[in-house]
């Protein structure tokens, strides 16, 4: 709570002041592998390169929320997130654009294994991990359950829907004390290696697959001043999306480096390779699997209306 | 005072008090008590003085049963003092009334302890609360009384189990001199109608020769004087004490 | 300043009168708040909407959270059942074991000089600090949460009820040894009516205690309706509004509950003579 009210007057003294500094461009992202353009133009240097003068900002977060408090706060120019906390956020009224895409599908639902679970109908009764609720695997979770007949613990149900931040997800599993969880990669791969079950991969778990699970933000005040920067930032984007869909094996590479750089720690190269077959590099925004996942939100709980998400989408920016 | 005291016909008489070489030393530097060898006689009412460190807290703390004698013994008519006494009750300079009850549960404080039945208890508490002059006080609360009122209360605790030695530690010290005197003989009305037993300690030696039949003078521990009040004066006491 | 002292019927009706105008200015200064809210927010517009919402905004997700009827509505009022369900279990609990180490403490010196060192050290953390040790030796769940309430309540009612035993004033308990009460009857009967007022005072203080760390368990662990994980929900989704409302009912609760305890103790103090009623 503390940690909220001190956000929050953080928030208050920012707005205010917000005096956007052309000179840098700050940039938010996770280590995770859904963000893997993000880290390849990292490692590559594309988007320094892109940005010519302008000064490069990389800033990392563990979640969607964190992000999004920054951003509330004028500290984020542009952002690599998941499509949940985008569209939330523009729904609060954050001045937002969605610009590209950055990934597809990458998501999967593992079950400890000596839990019991085979199937999706055996979540009845227990403990499900989520990075975080409200986020894009917690509503599609959700949705999920709703398909089965399940329903949340919070919402009257036997599901224990849990938040747990990914990096924990292992150590979780291993203390027995989530039953399963619904995970961006590569943490459903990691769990997958330490011989947990896949019980729904990243196909089965929603749309066949056909579902944003990373986006590319921009705060609509920085496009306005600066739409050259953008342009140029999604040039940059649209290179490290071509050469990870390219060349895998030095994707790979230059995706194991800046984690190891970012975490401390190496992935296990299959691990990472499973994980990078499993999500779909792309810039392409699908406005009809955006929409449907805005439904998903209400149905969740997590909003009350549908927004109007052709307002918060701009792909004018990637196609110049 | 004009009390009837309805109770006195059932109440037991007083009971002799007999300290025997009683001793009592609390280490280097205290100056402690006795040998103390001293014989109260049933229904007598004695005052005990002294200056301060002259050893009377020390008696009192063992006549109550507080302490218990490193050498000697304190007798209550045959038997032993060992430990808080049922027969014999202190009345301290402070009232010391319990706050969470009212007048009548702090009168029955006592009695409770005695497991006396509650039809006997209601009526030995209005008795002795009429005794020192509180007829119908019984439901209020203590903190809506005067500190005179509140000593009477506090006498009537004492009193209300029937005590056979009833021990009193400067009572009426931190009352005003018109309440002081009230009491005073209340107090000497309640002795006379209960036949009680009465050692009275304090500082004040008027007051001493003025209640008390006899009057024993305490200095470093030892008994400096003891006779019978009309053949004292203050000046005699005085001098006595301050050797 | 003309009361000629017939005080036994005038004091009650000015005793009243004097609350009615104290309660008068705490709702004109509410207003005052809500006015100067609502100017800064929905007249000047000086924060966006994302960052200071309206009271409308938050009105908006109280009556939806509270009495909304839809399919989604109404999950700050079970939020606020599970809470104070989970906080009374607590409280309760906690209230319970104080008072037996409290008695414990109080009855035997060396365990109040090492034990209730102890404790005061440990009250000194943050009770959020405890949080993660309790997930790992509990689990995700409840029980963790009931841990650290526990924890952060039991300790000044121990606290409190040791103190109180060791202060209650020595005449109370000649005058109780002097009327034949000894051992556990001097204690039920005398020392421990006689610590009733300072172990109130704990029992408010952990009241606080328990409450602020309840809601900081829950943000943690936030699996089942709670208010805590109506906070992280509403951090999640970017919900403010969510976010205030929710601050709003915890502390309306947390003062309600303490009003509550503060008019107990007022009452017993007066009726102790402790204060001199007005």
């Amino acid at each position: 709570m503390t940690r909220i009210l001190s956000l929050l007057t953080a928030a208050l003294l920012a707005t205010s002041a917000q005096a956007q500094n052309p000179a840098t461009v700050r940039l938010g992202y996770f280590p995770n592998l859904t963000h893997a353009p993000a880290l390849v133009g990292l490692e590559r240097g594309i988007f320094q390169k892109a940005l010519g003068s302008a000064k490069l900002d990389a800033r990392e977060f563990v979640s969607g929320t964190t992000l999004m408090e920054a951003f509330a706060a004028g500290q984020i120019d542009l952002a690599y997130v998941g499509p949940g906390p985008a569209i939330n956020a523009a729904t609060r009224g954050m001045p937002l654009q969605i610009v590209a895409g950055a990934s597809e599908a990458g998501a999967g639902l593992i079950a400890r294994r000596d839990s019991g679970i085979k199937t999706y109908k055996d979540l009845a009764g227990k403990r499900v991990a989520v990075p975080s609720l409200g986020n894009t695997q917690d509503i599609s979770l959700r949705h999920l359950l709703k398909e089965q007949g399940l329903k949340a613990q919070a919402d009257g149900g036997n599901v224990n829907v849990t938040p747990v931040p990914p990096a924990d997800v292992l150590a979780a599993f291993a203390a027995g004390r989530v039953d399963a969880a619904l995970v961006p990669e590569p943490w459903g791969a990691a769990l997958e290696a330490q011989g947990h079950r896949v019980i729904g991969s990243e196909k089965t778990v929603w749309r066949g697959g056909q579902y944003p699970t990373t986006v590319v933000i921009v705060n609509a005040k920085f496009a306005q001043a600066n739409p050259a920067l953008v342009t140029a930032f999604l040039k940059a984007h649209s290179d490290a999306v071509a050469f990870l869909n390219r060349n895998p094996a030095a994707a790979q590479t230059a995706v194991n480096r800046q984690l190891e750089k970012l975490t401390g720690q190496k992935l296990d190269l299959r691990v990472l390779q499973r994980a990078m077959t499993r999500t779909r590099f792309t810039t392409s925004l699908d406005l009809n699997a955006l929409n449907e996942y805005a439904a998903l939100n209400v149905e969740a709980g997590y909003a009350r209306s549908v927004p109007d998400l052709k307002t918060f989408l701009n792909p004018n920016f990637l196609k110049k | 005072m004009t009390h009837p005291a309805t109770t006195a016909a059932t109440a037991p008489q007083g009971v002799s008090l007999t300290l025997d070489g009683v001793t009592y030393r609390y280490g280097r530097g205290h100056a402690g008590l006795g040998p103390l060898s001293l014989q109260v006689n049933a229904g007598e009412f004695l005052c005990v003085v002294g200056p301060s460190g002259s050893g009377k807290s020390t008696l009192l703390s063992l006549l109550a049963g507080f302490l218990r004698p490193q050498v000697g013994e304190i007798r209550l008519g045959e038997t032993a003092v060992r430990g808080p006494d049922p027969r014999l009750t202190l009345v301290q300079q402070e009232a010391a009334l319990f706050p969470w009850r009212t007048v009548a549960g702090n009168v029955a404080f006592g009695l409770e302890r005695q497991r006396l039945p509650r039809a006997g208890r209601d009526a030995r508490v209005e008795d002795t609360l009429r005794l020192v002059g509180l007829g119908g006080y019984g439901p209020r609360r203590v903190h809506e009384l005067s500190g005179g009122q509140r000593q009477r209360v506090s006498l009537a605790r004492a009193l209300a189990v029937q005590p056979q030695l009833l021990l009193l530690d400067e009572p009426f010290s931190a009352l005003d001199d018109r309440t002081r005197t009230a009491l005073s003989d209340e107090l000497l009305g309640i002795w006379w109608s209960q036949k009680v037993t009465v050692v009275f300690v304090t500082h004040n030696l008027e007051e001493a020769l003025a209640l008390g039949q006899r009057v024993v003078a305490l200095r470093g521990g030892e008994v400096v004087l003891d006779g019978a009040a009309r053949e004292l004066n203050v000046g005699r006491l005085r001098e006595t004490l301050e050797g | 300043m003309t009361t000629t002292s017939p005080a036994l019927d005038t004091a009650p009706t000015r005793r009243r009168s004097s609350r009615w105008r104290t309660l008068a200015w705490q709702l004109a200064g509410l207003a005052l708040l809500l006015a100067l809210w609502w100017l800064v927010t929905d007249v000047l517009k000086l924060y966006p909407p994302y960052v200071f919402p309206s009271p409308k905004a938050v009105w908006t997700e109280i009556s939806y959270g509270l009495w909304g009827s839809g399919p989604q509505d109404g999950k700050l009022l079970s939020a606020i059942g599970n809470s104070l369900r989970r906080v009374l279990l607590g409280y309760a609990a906690a209230v319970l074991l104080g008072g037996v180490v409290g008695l414990l403490m109080g009855a035997w010196r060396p365990l109040r000089e090492t034990v209730g060192a102890y404790l005061t050290g440990i009250q000194s953390v943050p009770s959020i600090a405890f949080v993660p040790f309790a997930i790992l030796f509990f689990g995700l769940n409840e029980r963790a949460v009931l841990f650290v309430v526990i924890l952060e309540g039991f300790i000044p009612v121990a606290l409190a009820v040791s103190g109180a035993l060791m202060n209650v004033p020595p005449a109370l308990r000649v005058a109780g040894r002097t009327l034949g009460a000894r051992g556990l009857s001097l204690t039920t009967g005398v020392l421990l009516p006689s610590a009733v007022p300072s172990i109130l005072t704990g029992l408010r203080t952990a009241w606080s205690f328990a409450w602020r760390a309840l809601v900081g368990g829950e943000l943690l662990v936030s699996a089942s309706a709670s208010l805590g994980s109506q906070l992280e929900v509403g951090r999640n989704t970017a919900n403010m509004a969510l976010v205030i409302a929710t601050i709003l009912i915890i502390g309306t609760i947390g003062g309600l509950f303490d009003a509550l305890l503060r008019a107990l103790e007022a009452r017993v103090r007066r009726d102790y003579g402790l204060e001199v009623p007005q």
